[in-house]
């Protein structure tokens, strides 16, 4: 009997060594027809708690495939239960996996996965990530990976919160670029922010486009298409888009806003005789005060 | 598209114009539409021959139009015709703009003309005769002595249209055609489309409009127009009447009536904001050119409200340039930079006219004065957003008034504002700067999976910011009463001199806000 079990256990890692993308199922059941459903059941059982083996699922199918030696050493002493959270976070990559998340995909009760994560994090085996989507959320992942920019925020984002200071710095500083400038294109603008050494994030081009449309949306810049080449070295190409000081600014005052009413908060409930009405209003009290 | 805080505006003006009754037969009909006299009198309570005097009083100052309507006859009952009145609110609020009617006269003909025009706006109508009086009188002359004077001032106003003949006192209208107008347009905006069908029907053809009167033809002014613009039929009727030009002339002195024409002052308005605008947004040349453009086309624009201006010939513009006191220097060369410019620009101010017709029509360009204003309010509207809601608030209002339709989540990302978003939205929610739609994605409509688009709505932006802006105009002008009235209290003589600056301060301050306020208020309703 013992002998037959280690004659499976040894056929089932040939036949893994033998599908090195994987061992279907299928093709499991075809090699070993002869052998008893039984004894397949205890050596594949026996392969797995040895972390020999890994399970995976391949559409409907089941596949198999061996742990390698060092993989093996890492997981060894774990049980299937933090096998099978370790694989749900592998599986979320690098954006994380919620615990609410993880329960469900595993199956398992609520102080089960806690308890597989605290085995896995003690073994460095997976990290807890706070996300900016959701403050108050701990995502976990491989201890090897790095948070993708969703989980971070990307650049913008000093731990997980919006660096909206850093975002106004730089912002001054294209600024600053574009109206020495005259003309300027987002190569020119991201190569002198670079250069400045204002930031040691790295900043891709995405970024300095990110900013420059804010600026465009302010008012403080505009976009033109091609136009006369700047003074820069780069000469400029008709299709390219470079960005100046813009012509027509917002207006800094209004003939509506320089009146109280015109920022009045309640304007919508102000009526003779009401409750807040314009002779009792104290907004006009305060600007006719000499 | 007068708003609900424009009606109630016009009904304060009217009464620290005209007084309480005046105004109480004014609000009637401002708010109610057109009424017959019983009806007003009904709803007013005013007894007839008060009530006749009010709406003479309203009429007179061009702020009510009286109309026959013709009703048909129900089974054997005769037709029968009834008198209705209805309320011009937008003459009403010109009432505000008088001072910069009388600047823009001073400036463009000079002293005696801005004190005929005061006249005429002071009285509502007159007939020549009066105005002639009116002016003897002011200076202490004879009516001899200055009647030539003025009537030569009279002639250049009228050639400028600055004045025009009366409408008909009470125009028949036909009873409206069956086709009534689709539903879904409000009650408010029926209402109004009434007060421009009866404006049309008593108003008289140009050529009638701007006639010149007899007294003035003898006077053999050359540079008046009659030649070249008066109909043949007219003509002919003059020569009859040359017959007894004597007793012609004294009837039409005695028993024309002559009015303001707002719809001159409001256009030259118009112009001069647009040329303002393109002076400081292009350059000096560029908007000298406008000016010169628009100068030349003036004459042919038929509404205050011209969508663009008529098509004009590079030459023609050169020679308009010309008189101006800034293009007198123009070189066909500069002009032609200038018009280039105009047409490059993005924001497309002048367009070439008829190019698919070819050589014949030559180079003909026309202004975009639509475009212009457009323009010119969303800045204005821009400006308002940032100074009430902050620069994010306008960031996120430019990006939706540019892309359209945006998620959340976009917006957070586009405008830079990931973490204050969801507040900022509904800031400008809250006021109506921007709309939201769901888009439910289940038949609960579960928040949480549906989709919210935001988006700006241009127009009802547009409508929402002047009816602020009314409400503003409506709230200075009362507290501005409400300021006086209390200073009429104060007898303390020691404090007396104080009091008398302070409140001439505030007078000064109400005052100018509400006419710099005004000029908003023409950018959004009269341009």
């Amino acid at each position: 009997m013992a002998s037959r079990l280690g004659a499976t256990i040894n056929k089932i890692l040939d036949l893994c060594r033998a599908h090195s993308q994987g061992l279907p199922q299928k093709v499991l059941d075809e090699e070993l027809q002869e052998v008893e459903v039984e004894i397949i059941k205890q050596s594949l059982n026996f392969l797995l708690q040895k972390q020999k083996l890994q399970v995976f699922m391949q559409g409907e199918s089941i596949v198999y495939r061996e742990q390698d030696t060092e993989a093996a050493a890492k997981f060894k002493g774990l049980t299937s239960e933090d096998m099978l959270v370790y694989q749900a976070i592998q599986q979320a990559a690098n954006t994380g996996i919620w615990t609410a998340d993880l329960k469900k995909r595993t199956n398992l009760q609520q102080l089960q996965v806690n308890k597989a994560l605290k085995n896995l994090e003690s073994r460095s085996l997976v990290k807890p990530v706070k996300t900016v989507s959701n403050k108050n959320r701990k995502v976990y992942m491989l201890f090897e990976l790095d948070p993708s920019r969703e989980v971070t925020g990307g650049a913008w984002y000093t731990e997980q919160d919006y660096d909206a200071e850093f975002v106004d710095v730089v912002k001054q500083q294209c600024l600053h670029f574009i109206l020495k400038q005259g003309l300027a294109s987002l190569e020119d603008v991201a190569e002198s922010v670079r250069r400045s050494g204002i930031t040691q994030v790295e900043l891709r081009l995405e970024e300095f486009k990110q900013i420059l449309d804010t600026l465009v949306l302010d008012g403080d810049i505009e976009e033109v298409v091609g136009g006369a080449p700047s003074s820069s070295h780069a000469p400029v190409s008709f299709e390219t888009v470079c960005y100046r000081a813009s012509r027509s600014r917002i207006p800094e005052t209004s003939a509506l806003t320089s009146v109280p009413c015109g920022i009045c908060p309640v304007l919508r409930e102000c009526r003779p005789d009401g409750l807040i009405s314009p002779q009792t209003c104290i907004y006009f009290k305060d600007w006719l005060t000499f | 598209m007068a708003t609900q805080f424009g009606r109630k505006l016009a009904c304060e003006l009217i009464f620290s114009h005209f007084g309480e009754s005046v105004q109480k037969v004014c609000e009637s009909l401002v708010y109610r539409g057109q009424l017959p006299l019983p009806e007003i009198a009904r709803y007013t309570g005013m007894n007839i021959t008060q009530l006749r005097n009010c709406l003479l009083v309203l009429i007179q100052h061009n702020c009510a139009q009286a109309f026959k309507v013709e009703h048909e006859g129900v089974g054997s009952a005769p037709q029968r015709v009834s008198t209705s009145y209805i309320a011009l609110t937008d003459n009403i609020l010109h009432r505000l703009r008088f001072p910069k009617f009388l600047v823009l006269v001073k400036e463009d003909v000079g002293d005696q003309a801005e004190a005929l025009i005061e006249g005429l706006l002071e009285h509502g109508r007159q007939t020549l005769e009066q105005l002639i009086q009116r002016a003897a009188a002011r200076g202490g002359k004879a009516v001899g002595e200055v009647a030539t004077a003025v009537k030569d001032c009279f002639g250049k106003l009228l050639s400028n249209h600055y004045v025009e003949r009366c409408p008909a006192p009470e125009p028949s209208l036909r009873p409206k055609i069956a086709v009534e107008p689709p539903k879904k347009t409000p009650p408010a905006n029926g209402a109004i489309g009434e007060e421009q069908r009866v404006m049309s029907a008593a108003a008289p053809t140009d050529a009638e409009r701007f006639q010149v009167p007899v007294s003035l033809i003898n006077m053999g002014g050359t540079d008046m127009e009659m030649g070249d613009t008066t109909p043949i039929g007219q003509k002919r009727k003059r020569e009859a009447l040359q017959m007894d030009t004597k007793t012609a002339a004294a009837v039409d002195e005695k028993e024309v009536l002559w009015r303001v024409n707002y719809e001159e002052f409001i256009r030259r308005l118009r112009h001069q904001v647009c040329v303002a605008f393109v002076r400081s947004r292009v350059d000096s040349v560029a908007g000298t050119v406008l000016e010169g453009m628009l100068d030349a086309t003036r004459r042919l624009e038929t509404s205050a409200k011209q969508h663009s201006s008529v098509p004009v010939s590079s030459d023609t513009i050169m020679n308009s340039v010309r008189n101006l006191p800034l293009g007198q220097g123009m070189t066909v060369e500069r002009l032609r930079v200038g018009l280039q410019q105009l047409a490059s620009d993005s924001a497309g101010y002048v367009s070439r006219a008829g190019e698919r017709a070819g050589l014949a029509e030559g180079n003909q360009y026309v202004v975009n004065l639509h475009k212009i204003i457009e323009l010119l309010r969303q800045i204005e509207v821009e400006g308002i957003v940032l100074q009430r809601y902050g620069r994010e608030c306008c960031r996120i209002f430019r990006l939706l008034a540019l892309k359209g339709q945006l998620e959340q989540k976009q917006i957070g990302e586009r405008a830079m504002v990931p973490k204050d978003v969801r507040e900022l939205l509904y800031q400008l929610l809250k006021d109506h700067y921007i709309q939201v739609q769901e888009i439910a994605k289940t038949t609960e409509h579960v928040a949480s999976k549906s989709i919210h688009l935001w988006r700006v709505n241009m127009r009802a932006v547009l409508h929402q910011v002047l009816d602020d802006m009314y409400h503003a105009a409506s709230n200075l002008s009362q507290r501005l009463a409400h300021e006086l009235e209390k200073e009429q209290e104060v007898n303390d003589t020691k404090s007396i001199q104080e009091h008398v600056k302070r409140i001439s301060r505030i007078t000064t301050v109400l005052e100018a806000s509400l006419l710099k306020l005004d000029d908003a208020i023409l950018l959004f309703h009269d341009f």
